[in-house]
């Protein structure tokens, strides 16, 4: 897909280019990335969606880009902005994405390599059996009612943690503390709900994942203590969403956004960005829809680590222990109160392929991780490395607290599958000191390590741009995938 | 002549996502054409058997917006009830202020992994760059698939 008009980029400083306000963007677009970042998306689709996402009612600031921007359907993925419901801002569901809430969770274990022993792969193998995964996975043996499914869409993680899937502590270190206030169930349509039946506690396919990881490197030691991560040790990170429940909300709403964008007559580039002004009767059910089905996705991250848990169990006896380091949301819209030149303001940040980033100090950042800032979980490629970072002043202050999510692709699926022919991936993996286990080998080609860009580069530029600062970096010794 | 040639409609390729483009000499050929594409997408279209029959009936305010109503329908099956689509009848009407309706009955058969390969696990069809418009030949029709 090529794009459709020149986009103009202007060199602020070593991390930051400007696409100047034109036509009918109403701001600037901002895109953090470096010289070397920004040569590969020079001609790509995804500069020409920030531009137009600056187009959007009531934009505050900047349409910003991420340094792992690429090329989505109405937003980039990669992409922030922060909507003002007093000026007029809307709510687009283009800007959160189909997989509402898709994010990641890290959990820490009490074990270290070592005491893996020969274990590894009875490990990853019980993962596997307990989380089931690939297309369409469902569960048999967690197949809701829809008045408990609807609790489900009402309460996040908390619903799963009150049904035995988890531990109260748990909630304390999950982004919104699991849960969507303005979650609003009824406005979940049969559909969605028909899809979200038996996906509790399910990976699907694409490019989620669970890991098991070492911590290879610490880079800030004293929030790594704060963070419980030392070098050695065993952890596991999750990357889920909201499965086929946030897909049909966003689809759902995609369609009622088209006709209200019409009536309300906000003009647009792209029809993948419509949208309702926030205090619309169309904004106020995708943002009740929108809350709920992230509830769904904390609460399948939730009952999965709680397999995670079993599955250490099993494998590794009872004295091991498993907890949770924080959860992050990467596709999701919610008020927050930000800061914006000197003055706070109630904002409706949409976050497509992007982290929240709080700084040290904030209410939001839990109390245990108050002095060093809230955590920021980048997962990588599953051959190399993945990244535990934390929130920063800057973040908070230029980019709506927002930072990046990702290593983002670099060869098509189908090259993938071209390059994957005649190779033994697994083996391959196996000799990296990776066990993988998958539902499918077509997922293990698309997903090959040389498929995505290097993540270290990203985390480079967010540090180097004071969005994040750089804890640990985290090595997969074991995958599951669908 | 590729087979994707042959029956009017060629995948798209991009980094993250999947996309068809169509050629057909009518709008109902367009929506036949892009179920072909869609299941050739989720798995092989040849090895689907037209054995179960189900009646669907649709209406969105444009060809371009049923269009995406429909592949999205024929997702909701696959994934609900595990039905996959190998062929169509169907009937396309226009009605009173831009209204369209498309009804008819799918061909085909419940997924059965044994027989039918996963291809590229389409979990929505997207507005993004959405095309639907007349041409010297007859209809032409671009749509892209979140994977």
């Amino acid at each position: 897909m090529k794009p459709r008009r020149r986009i103009e980029l202007e060199r602020i400083d070593a991390n930051r280019w400007r696409i100047p306000k034109s036509g009918g963007m109403r701001v600037d677009g901002i895109v953090y990335s470096s010289a070397e970042l920004i040569d590969g998306l020079l001609g790509d689709p995804c500069l020409e969606q920030v531009a137009n996402v600056a187009h959007l009612p009531g934009i505050v600031g900047a349409s910003l880009g991420m340094p792992d921007i690429h090329w989505g359907y109405g937003f980039p993925i990669g992409g922030v902005a922060a909507m003002d419901p007093d000026e007029g801002g809307v709510v687009s569901p283009g800007g959160v994405g189909y997989d509402i809430n898709c994010g990641v969770r890290l959990l820490r274990t009490n074990l270290e390599r070592a005491d893996l022993g020969t274990h590894l792969t009875s490990l990853v193998e019980e993962m596997y059996r307990n989380i089931p995964t690939g297309v369409g996975a469902a569960r048999k043996d967690l197949r809701l009612t829809v008045p408990e499914l609807r609790k489900v869409l009402a309460q996040g993680a908390e619903w799963a943690v009150e049904r035995g899937f988890g531990e109260p502590e748990d909630l304390e270190v999950l982004e919104e503390g699991g849960s969507l206030a303005n979650a609003r169930p009824h406005l979940v349509s049969f559909r969605a709900l028909e899809r979200g039946r038996a996906q509790l506690g399910t990976l699907g396919s694409g490019n989620h994942f669970g890991e098991v990881q070492v911590v290879a490197e610490i880079f800030d030691r004293k929030a790594a203590t704060a963070l419980g991560l030392e070098t050695g040790q065993i952890n596991v990170t999750l990357h889920t969403g909201s499965r086929g429940l946030g897909h049909q909300v966003c689809t759902d709403h995609l369609k009622t956004m088209v006709e209200a964008g019409r009536r309300y007559r906000i003009d647009l580039p792209d029809r993948q960005l419509c949208c309702a002004p926030i205090r619309s009767p169309e904004g106020k059910a995708y943002l009740g829809a929108m809350s709920a089905a992230a509830n769904y996705a904390f609460a399948n991250r939730q009952v999965m680590t709680d397999r995670v848990r079993r599955s250490f169990g099993r494998v590794l006896g009872s004295d091991c222990r498993v907890d949770v380091v924080y959860d992050v949301c990467h596709n999701i819209a919610k008020f927050e109160e930000l800061e914006v030149r000197g003055k706070r303001r109630s904002l409706c940040v949409h976050r497509k392929g992007a982290t929240r980033a709080y700084p040290p100090g904030h209410e939001k950042t839990p109390e245990a991780y108050r002095d060093v800032g809230q955590p920021v979980l980048i997962p990588g490629d599953m051959g190399r490395y993945s990244f535990v970072l934390v929130g920063t002043e800057t973040a908070f202050v230029d980019t709506f607290g927002s930072t990046c999510h990702g290593a983002g692709r670099r060869w098509s699926r189908k090259k993938a599958k071209k390059e994957a022919r005649g190779r033994d991936l697994l083996q391959e993996m196996t000799e990296r000191g990776v066990v993988v286990r998958a539902a499918g080998m077509a997922t293990v080609a698309e997903e090959m390590p040389e498929a995505y860009k290097d993540v270290a580069e990203v985390v480079r530029v967010v540090e180097a741009a004071g969005l994040s600062k750089i804890v640990a970096r985290l090595e997969p010794i074991g995958v599951i995938k669908g | 002549m590729s087979e994707s040639l042959l029956t009017g409609y060629r995948f798209l390729e991009h980094t993250a996502d999947a996309g068809v483009e169509i050629d057909a000499p009518s709008p109902t050929e367009i929506y036949r054409l892009g179920l072909f594409a869609l299941t050739d997408c989720l798995t092989v279209l040849k090895k689907i058997e037209p054995r179960e029959r189900h009646p669907f009936s649709l209406r969105a305010g444009g060809l371009d917006l049923l269009l995406v109503d429909w592949l999205q329908e024929l997702l909701f099956r696959f994934e609900t009830t595990g039905f996959v689509a190998r062929d169509t009848e169907l009937r396309l009407t226009s009605e009173d202020e831009g209204e369209f309706v498309l009804e008819g009955v799918l061909l085909g058969e419940p997924f059965d992994p044994a027989r039918h390969p996963v291809r590229l696990p389409v979990k929505a069809v997207t507005y993004h760059q959405l095309v639907f418009e007349p041409t010297d030949h007859g209809y032409f029709a671009r749509v892209i698939f979140d994977v």
